[in-house]
């Protein structure tokens, strides 16, 4: 996984707001935030989350937490797991990412969209 | 750069619904077949597709028995024959983020291929080791 996920060592808390993981994705160019919680992972939240909410559910962003907005389906992989299998298991369960973890940190992503680029050869 | 057909991993004869049919119908082919991408006809033609995510939004904030699919689809989808390479499929996607391509032949939709298709196919092993790829 190390070889194609997209390093980003960026994460939120749950009881962050919603603002400020907006902010982290602008500041940081990524549109998926894994969730910790006492250094375990416990979900994550994307920009399409955000939007969402904030357009159609009327959330406040300053007030609203990430946990409000996150999918608490989140799968952790290690650096050394295969593409194979993390696409695999991502496959079967309909994971939009796969977070790629390093004792205990979060030290990448990998999601749908790498998979195309992996195809493309990109 | 792999050379394995789309066809070999889109998913095969896909349902569809037509423009005037209202969401609500919409939701309940998606759930009978499990899918979340629906190729939209007008008569015989293809004229967009239907996001599930999109659905879920226009369900939140209008009567899904009142509004109808041609009013809630992305128009234009990206097509690709059976025999674009599964690469130029997947590069394309990428560069205009596409959610999903309709494979058609003959002008029929003969299948879908999207971001969960394209994890099936790297779950099968490294991109050069698809089958039909032809080492460079």
């Amino acid at each position: 996984m190390s070889d194609v996920m997209t390093e980003q060592p960026v994460t939120v808390g749950r009881e962050q707001s919603l603002s400020t993981a907006h902010e982290m994705m602008r500041e940081h160019h990524c549109r998926h935030l894994p969730v910790l919680e006492r250094g375990d992972l416990v979900g994550v939240v994307t920009q399409r989350d955000l939007y969402f909410l904030e357009t159609i559910a009327g959330a406040d962003l300053d007030a609203d937490k990430v946990d409000d907005a996150m999918s608490t389906d989140a799968y952790a992989v290690s650096p050394d797991a295969t593409l194979e299998e993390v696409a695999k298991e991502m496959a079967a369960h309909k994971y939009g990412c796969a977070v790629v973890m390093e004792r205990g940190r979060v030290i990448g992503i990998f999601t749908a969209t790498d998979a195309l680029r992996v195809l493309a050869g990109t | 750069m792999s050379c394995a057909e789309v066809y070999r991993y889109m998913t095969p004869s896909p349902q569809t619904i037509q423009r005037d049919a209202v969401l609500a119908d919409a939701r309940a082919s998606m759930q009978r077949y499990g899918v979340r991408h629906l190729p939209v006809l007008d008569g015989p033609d293809l004229v967009g597709i239907l996001y599930e995510r999109e659905l879920a939004v226009a369900e939140r904030i209008a009567d899904p028995s009142k509004v109808v699919v041609g009013d809630v689809m992305s128009p234009d989808p990206f097509l690709a024959l059976p025999s674009t390479p599964l690469a130029e499929v997947a590069a394309e996607m990428v560069r205009c983020r596409f959610g999903a391509a309709v494979i058609v032949d003959r002008g029929n939709v003969v299948g879908v291929f999207t971001a969960v298709d394209a994890l099936r196919a790297l779950a099968e092993g490294p991109p050069s080791q698809l089958p039909g790829v032809v080492p460079p």
